[in-house]
């Protein structure tokens, strides 16, 4: 026998004098940011300028796999420090993203990774991009190696923000084409294909300008790199 | 917490058998291949066991989808009338997105992501209990005396 207490969330609202808010006092701050209202508008509601920003985020820093139109308190709040300009500590929500999404694939399976580029970015400034190139095994399709496809009007377009026909071609637009893989650093364009003497002169030239002695063996069989894929 | 490279551990391959490198690499990378390289890049750390990380999750690498980062032409955007790029100048991340315009290399990302773990204080802990239990003496000792790398935990504290 006894008498049975219950404490949750209601009762230490009643028992200190508040208001038992189920809601993140988050939900207005970000509403008046994105909406400029208190209450929650929909997608269509944000101007462009936003709809483009939440794409960027949901494409580069906090990947989101699926649609875009309906984002999380996480996604919203994120988002309003970065049209509010607040300096929000961006590596920690990066991490903490990697890992939920880590997680979310040793747990039930999700088959979604992102942040590739990112990744492969750490591997590079890790030395083993340098050791693989090295090895002169490795081609840029066995690693399947790509670059993202590039946010500019055209997405605007897309995204059915701007009409096609308002799209502006400018000569400093970025291109994925220019791309090059870190597999290819320093290494001449030749490959087995190539006739014996080119193959030799190559190998003169490297020696003469950087000093290091190539292999006939260390030869790729097939020619390294050109463009890179876009994803 | 950190990610924990998988890639770290393999020293010397030619310590290991071959039958047991196969069994443990499932991988779209050709093994040959990763033989040759972890010599090549490898062989200047100090040799001891070849030790393969094994797999944290069930999913094979080829089931794996990478999401590839996009960059953006802010010029682009602004001659159609998106003007965002002090938004981003002010999180100091142009650099991040500078970088963005590269690589990636999906093959080692989903080689290592089905091999990566999470290493937080949970697992710090139990390496420590585990080197307890064959050494008693090591209760309550440092984790440099006991061998370990010292455990860096990330910074709590408002976002």
């Amino acid at each position: 026998m006894g008498v049975p207490v219950f404490i949750n969330q209601e009762i230490i609202a009643y028992v200190i004098g508040m208001d038992n808010n189920k809601k993140s006092p988050w939900n207005d701050v970000v509403n008046e940011t994105m909406f400029n209202n208190k209450k929650k508008g929909s997608y269509n509601n944000l101007s462009m300028e936003k709809k483009i920003m939440l794409k960027i985020q949901n494409e580069n820093l906090l990947p989101k796999g699926g649609g875009s139109d309906q984002p999380s308190l996480e996604h919203r709040v994120f988002l309003h420090f970065f049209i509010k300009k607040e300096k929000a500590n961006v590596p920690k929500y990066i991490f903490k993203h990697m890992i939920k999404t880590l997680k979310e694939s040793q747990l039930i399976n999700r088959a979604w990774i992102p942040y590739g580029r990112l990744i492969s970015e750490i591997f590079n400034q890790g030395g083993l991009l340098r050791g693989l190139s090295e090895t002169r095994g490795f081609t840029d399709d066995m690693l399947d190696t790509v670059t993202g496809k590039i946010i500019n009007g055209s997405t605007l377009a897309n995204m059915r923000l701007i009409k096609p026909e308002a799209i502006i071609k400018l000569e400093t637009d970025l291109k994925e084409s220019r791309v090059s893989s870190n597999l290819m650093e320093g290494f001449p364009p030749i490959c087995k294909q190539d006739p014996l003497d080119v193959q030799l002169f190559y190998i003169h030239d490297h020696l003469q300008s950087t000093g290091e002695e190539i292999q006939l063996e260390d030869i790729p069989e097939e020619m390294y790199g050109g463009t890179v894929k876009v994803a | 917490m950190k990610l924990v490279f998988p890639n770290s551990k393999l020293k010397n391959p030619k310590t290991s058998s071959s039958s047991s490198s196969s069994m443990a690499y499932s991988s779209s990378i050709p093994e040959s291949a990763i033989q040759e390289t972890t010599q090549g890049t490898f062989t200047q750390q100090e040799a001891s066991a070849y030790e393969i990380k094994g797999r944290t999750m069930s999913l094979e690498e080829w089931e794996l989808t990478v999401q590839v980062e996009r960059p953006i032409d802010f010029a682009s955007l602004l001659h159609h009338g998106c003007n965002i790029k002090e938004h981003y100048e002010s999180q100091d991340l142009i650099h991040y997105f500078n970088m963005l315009n590269g690589p990636t290399y999906e093959n080692l990302v989903k080689h290592f992501r089905v091999r990566a773990s999470v290493y937080d204080k949970h697992a710090a802990k139990l390496e420590e209990s585990e080197k307890v239990l064959i050494d008693p003496s090591l209760e309550g000792k440092s984790r440099e005396v006991m061998g370990l790398e010292p455990f860096v935990a990330l910074k709590s504290g408002l976002a």
